[in-house]
């Protein structure tokens, strides 16, 4: 129950994240456990997939990292940049003013 | 494919309404304890015991949780003070906007006190802020004397350790010295105060304790800029 609460909380953040980047779509999300946060990450990732298959969200995968202390983030997200036709439409509507930066960092 | 960093907290929306929740008891300095322990622990009884020895005058409330029934609103409410059960439905925890939505239907003068009592469990509640100010683990002689090293999450987070039940002392094959220990591993600044509910041993000890937490907050409160 308690990593089911977590799980929501990933993807109530991944949503807003995508909001951001439109015509963008999140595949990976990874985050980030310590062994003080009272959270299991099998457990954790048992809830994700559960809340994830099916849903409009589908596909996207949870990738969890080891951390120390009570650390209990979302590390990063990736995403898959839109099509051509799509790209040049969502640069229209703008990706938001921390993608490129995003995009040339990782790239 | 775009990697966009993110390094934002998972429970950013609880940490959220909890700062809130927490700003708002510092404007009227209310000391906000909020008290985690395992099914059994005796954590309803324990705060029975701290209604009935406040002095009198002093201004308290609590919140108590429990995933159903309203039994222990029930009997805290015994002691004249103002109770409010949060019957989360199956959520093993409370989180930060159960308190907001519970906390704020109450006409809130200036309480001297507001008493949290989580959810029986030593896991899922050590990670949701509710805006207090100081969590309380309690653990009874009944259990292992090896809850800190199995649950260190919320021995590292407490500042205080309620060592309950030592009425059962002599019934049990608990060692409370190495249950001290064993927290004192986890976080070698915990307070530790042994109490048995039944019979009063260790409340006068707690109830200096809570005073002098309370005169702490109410001293940081009055230099804060939200204390009005």
């Amino acid at each position: 129950m308690h990593e089911m609460g977590i799980a929501c909380s990933i993807l109530e953040a991944v949503e807003k994240e995508r909001k951001l980047h439109p015509g963008c779509r999140p595949y990976k999300v990874a985050v980030r456990i310590g062994q003080f946060a009272g959270v299991d990450g099998d457990s954790l990732q048992f809830c994700f997939d559960a809340m994830v298959n099916g849903s409009a969200q589908a596909p996207l995968e949870l990738q969890v990292e080891p951390a120390l202390g009570d650390e209990l983030d979302i590390a990063w997200l990736e995403m898959d940049e839109p099509e051509p036709e799509e790209r040049s439409l969502a640069s229209v509507v703008s990706c938001g003013p921390n993608r490129r930066g995003s995009q040339e960092a990782t790239r | 494919m775009i990697q966009v960093p993110i390094e934002r907290k998972v429970l950013s929306e609880n940490d959220r309404v909890a700062a809130v929740i927490r700003s708002r008891l510092e404007a009227i300095g209310t000391l906000t304890l909020n008290f985690i322990g395992s099914p059994g622990a005796g954590k309803t009884a324990f705060l029975e015991r701290t209604l009935q020895m406040l002095p009198p005058g002093t201004k308290a409330a609590v919140l108590t949780g429990d995933i159903q029934t309203e039994n222990d609103a029930i009997r805290l409410a015994r002691h004249g003070f103002p109770v409010q059960q949060i019957t989360t439905g199956g959520a093993c925890h409370l989180d930060a906007r159960m308190v907001d939505s519970h906390l704020w239907e109450w006409r809130f003068e200036e309480f001297d006190y507001l008493f949290i009592e989580n959810v029986g469990n030593l896991v899922c509640p050590t990670s949701y802020d509710l805006g207090e100010d100081g969590k309380i683990v309690v653990l009874s002689v009944a259990e292992g004397e090896d809850k800190p090293m199995k649950y260190p999450g919320i021995f590292r987070k407490a500042e205080l350790m309620i060592l309950n039940k030592v009425d059962l002392l002599p019934y049990v094959p608990f060692q409370p010295v190495l249950a001290c220990e064993y927290a004192r591993n986890i976080k070698p600044e915990i307070d530790i105060i042994e109490t048995s509910s039944l019979t009063g041993a260790g409340f006068g000890d707690w109830m200096a304790w809570l005073d002098r937490r309370r005169i702490t907050k109410h001293n940081l409160c009055l230099n804060s800029p939200a204390f009005a």
